[in-house]
């Protein structure tokens, strides 16, 4: 099969300057991607705190999630090979942000103390999130209906998008956390979750009837909002590292 | 609490109460009730020796500390009756222990070298012997003043092995001094033999432990500074990071109270630690701008580590429980500090009530006065050297002094003990007590103590000491000017 595979640019939307400034824009996510990843894993790696295992590999996740995205969206640009199921992945990162989010605020707040209460939805949650995932990975590799999957999608990122939003802001307005270093790490990943939650939101559009190639030029640019909000997250973690 | 109900000017009085609450806590408020006995207030003073003899009651260890401390004043010119009342009860009632101490006094007394005035200039080198009845010119009460074996004591904690806990402090007395002792000729406790000691005498260092340098170091010192005349007031104070002597600096006809601070040197890699100690004084040094920073006035390697600094007669650890509005202005101006520190790229590291000092010889309860950090960033280097429990109060230690797992000595080290002391100021109590593995094990594992738990304390302090003392850096505050911005409106919202 992969003798099968050709090299050669396939275009983005068959429009060359789209093609490229999407290729930048992957290579981009890729190479910072990969650099949140590593901070991530060193943190998880120096740390051996018990209780934060699971939140810096879940960074550790967020970050592989964004770079899978970029590898596959420059395989698809540069081979015959046609990756769409990376929309998948894409959803996987906006659900890990979300995740992550949620996992910080519980772990500065822990449950029982003044203002924890209800610091965001319990696992189902996650696990109907993970499925849905799945579900739209299988669809789009599946080339299920396109319409049924791009809603999907733009749905379930914006659902994400919400949970991960309040649970952020209500992390950010805790006295418990405010001024501390889980409050700045929150609030760099909040523009995270944003422009990364508005790739998939943007499908929806496709639903409504607007042209792909205008949501594909829509998309390229929070893909590189996504980066660059990932670099500053990065600065963050390797200020954390400094310190362990 | 007794001692909650009666702040402010009722506060002498209210932490005598206290002590009859709970005698365990007299422990630590010792230095301070021995302070009391030379209160102008009669009522105070007795309440002072009645609480002396109540902590002695309930805690036998702490008869040596008391002895040296009651003697002081029984062999002052006017000896105080109350510090008579309180010796005596010592001595009836641990017959024993006071006879030891009194002996290991009079055996320090005899091989205890004494200085003098030292001139500027060439002739600042040569330290001169006092004529035939030349006076001495003074002496302190210090807590952990001389050898370690008796009033250290009073810093440990109850029957532990770990005795750690001391809260020494290289700027701390506990007791107004001494220019009136240092005219009086106070020599009561000087043998013949040491009278006329040279201080050159190299026997009379031989009280000295491991790590100590004979201190006639102080002339090449002296020689090496940049005072034109430096005035040795007091005998060597032994603090926990260095031999202190409290002196008189004339630079341009300017005078200056001094701390001069002979630093410990370690037995091994002395070369290394005095390179690594010039580059962390040259950084205090940097930034000692500030009011709530000790400033340094010189400092050198030659013949031993040696600083000058800014006097500082008594430090935290030696007051009782502040007021609200007192403690307020302390945590303010300690996190204002740290802030400037680190805006600066210094790191304390060491912060604890031995480190934060005040200017002066006298706890005057009645006034406020400004705190300010000692021994800034110095306990990087001494750590590597020295046992570090024995620098750093452990009640107040950073849980990454425990278990590396926690992370690096750095800015975020700072704002946990920031956050211990804010505790301190606020009720009086340290946020960790007792033996040093149950400190260890509490600091590792309990959550952060909220200060409302154990006093009246203002709104929103719990929030600011929880932050600042999470086990985790993650969850402490990123940067002090958070903390100094949350501790002001508190203090506003205290006020209205």
């Amino acid at each position: 099969m992969i003798a099968a595979v050709e090299l050669g640019l396939d275009l983005v939307g068959g429009n060359p300057n789209l093609t490229f400034i999407f290729f930048i824009a992957l290579v981009l996510l890729g190479v910072l991607g990969l650099r949140f990843t590593f901070y991530a894993y060193r943190n998880d790696r120096v740390a051996e705190l018990a209780g934060q295992d699971a939140l810096w590999r879940t960074l550790a996740f967020v970050g592989v999630t964004a770079v899978l995205f970029a590898l596959l969206g420059v395989v698809d640009i540069v081979s015959s090979l046609q990756t769409s199921y990376r929309r998948g992945v894409m959803l996987a990162h906006v659900l890990l942000l979300a995740l992550v989010l949620q996992s910080l605020y519980r772990n500065s707040v822990p449950t029982g103390t003044p203002g924890s209460g209800a610091v965001g939805p319990g696992r189902p949650f996650w696990l109907a999130g993970a499925v849905v995932v799945v579900a739209v990975t299988v669809g789009t590799a599946w080339n299920a209906d396109h319409h049924a999957v791009a809603a999907l999608e733009g749905i379930a990122a914006l659902v994400f998008l919400t949970v991960g939003f309040v649970v952020g802001r209500r992390g950010t307005s805790a006295s418990r956390v405010q001024g501390t270093v889980v409050d700045t790490l929150l609030r760099h990943l909040l523009p995270v979750l944003l422009f990364a939650s508005l790739i998939p939101i943007a499908e929806l559009a496709v639903v409504a009837g607007l042209d792909q190639v205008v949501v594909l030029h829509i998309q390229v640019v929070f893909v590189i909002m996504t980066a660059t909000a990932l670099m500053t997250a990065t600065i963050k973690l390797r200020q954390n590292l400094a310190g362990l | 609490m007794t001692e909650d109900a009666a702040p402010g000017r009722d506060e002498p009085i209210a932490s005598l109460l206290a002590v009859f609450d709970d005698p365990t806590t007299g422990r630590r408020r010792l230095p301070g009730l021995v302070g009391k006995l030379d209160a102008e207030a009669e009522s105070v003073r007795l309440g002072a020796a009645w609480a002396i003899c109540h902590v002695a009651a309930h805690l036998p260890d702490t008869a040596a500390y008391l002895t040296r401390r009651l003697t002081d004043r029984i062999d002052d010119e006017e000896p105080s009756l109350e510090a008579e009342l309180a010796f005596d009860y010592v001595a009836a009632r641990y017959p024993e222990a006071v006879t030891e101490e009194l002996a290991a006094m009079e055996t320090e007394a005899e091989s205890r070298p004494r200085y003098w005035p030292v001139e500027g200039s060439l002739a600042r080198a040569n330290y001169h012997r006092p004529a035939v009845g030349e006076r001495d010119v003074g002496r302190t009460r210090l807590a952990g003043e001389g050898n370690s074996s008796g009033p250290q004591r009073v810093y440990t904690d109850d029957g532990s092995s770990h005795d750690r806990l001391q809260r020494g402090t290289d700027g701390a007395t506990g007791d107004p001094m001494d220019e009136d002792e240092a005219d009086d000729g106070d020599v009561s406790n000087e043998s013949p033999d040491a009278k006329s000691a040279s201080a050159n005498d190299s026997d009379g260092q031989s009280i000295d432990g491991p790590g100590w340098q004979p201190a006639d170091d102080i002339p090449t010192v002296v020689a090496d500074s940049r005072f034109d005349q430096l005035t040795v007031l007091a005998k060597r104070r032994r603090g926990r990071y260095a031999d202190v002597y409290r002196t008189l600096g004339v630079v341009d006809g300017e005078q200056l109270p001094v701390g001069l601070s002979l630093l410990h040197r370690p037995s091994q890699g002395a070369d290394a630690f005095a390179t690594a100690i010039d580059e962390r004084l040259a950084r205090w040094a940097g930034v000692d701008d500030h009011d709530n920073v000790v400033a340094v006035y010189d400092w050198g390697l030659d013949p031993r580590p040696w600083t000058a600094t800014e006097y500082m007669g008594f430090s935290l650890a030696d007051r009782d429980r502040l007021d609200r509005s007192e403690a307020l202005f302390n945590a303010r101006g300690l996190a204002a500090a740290v802030t400037h520190l680190h805006e600066n790229g210094v790191v304390h590291g060491g912060i604890d009530p031995g480190n934060v000092v005040y200017s002066g010889n006298v706890i005057d309860e009645d006034e406020v006065q400004p705190p300010l950090l000692d021994d800034v960033g110095l306990l990087h280097v001494v750590r590597n050297y020295f046992d570090p429990t024995s620098r750093l109060d452990p009640r107040y230690a950073a849980p990454e002094y425990f278990d590396r797992r926690f992370g690096r000595i750095d800015h975020a080290t700072d704002v946990y003990h920031l956050g211990a002391l804010v505790y301190l100021l606020f009720t009086g109590d340290p946020p960790y007590d007792g033996e040093y593995g149950r400190i260890r094990d509490r600091v590792l594992s309990d959550p952060p103590p909220r200060p409302s738990d154990v006093a009246d304390v203002p709104e929103g302090l719990d929030e600011v000491v929880t932050k600042a003392m999470a086990r985790q850096k993650l969850q402490r505050y990123e940067a002090v000017t958070h903390m100094e911005q949350e501790l002001r409106r508190i203090g506003m919202e205290d006020e209205t």
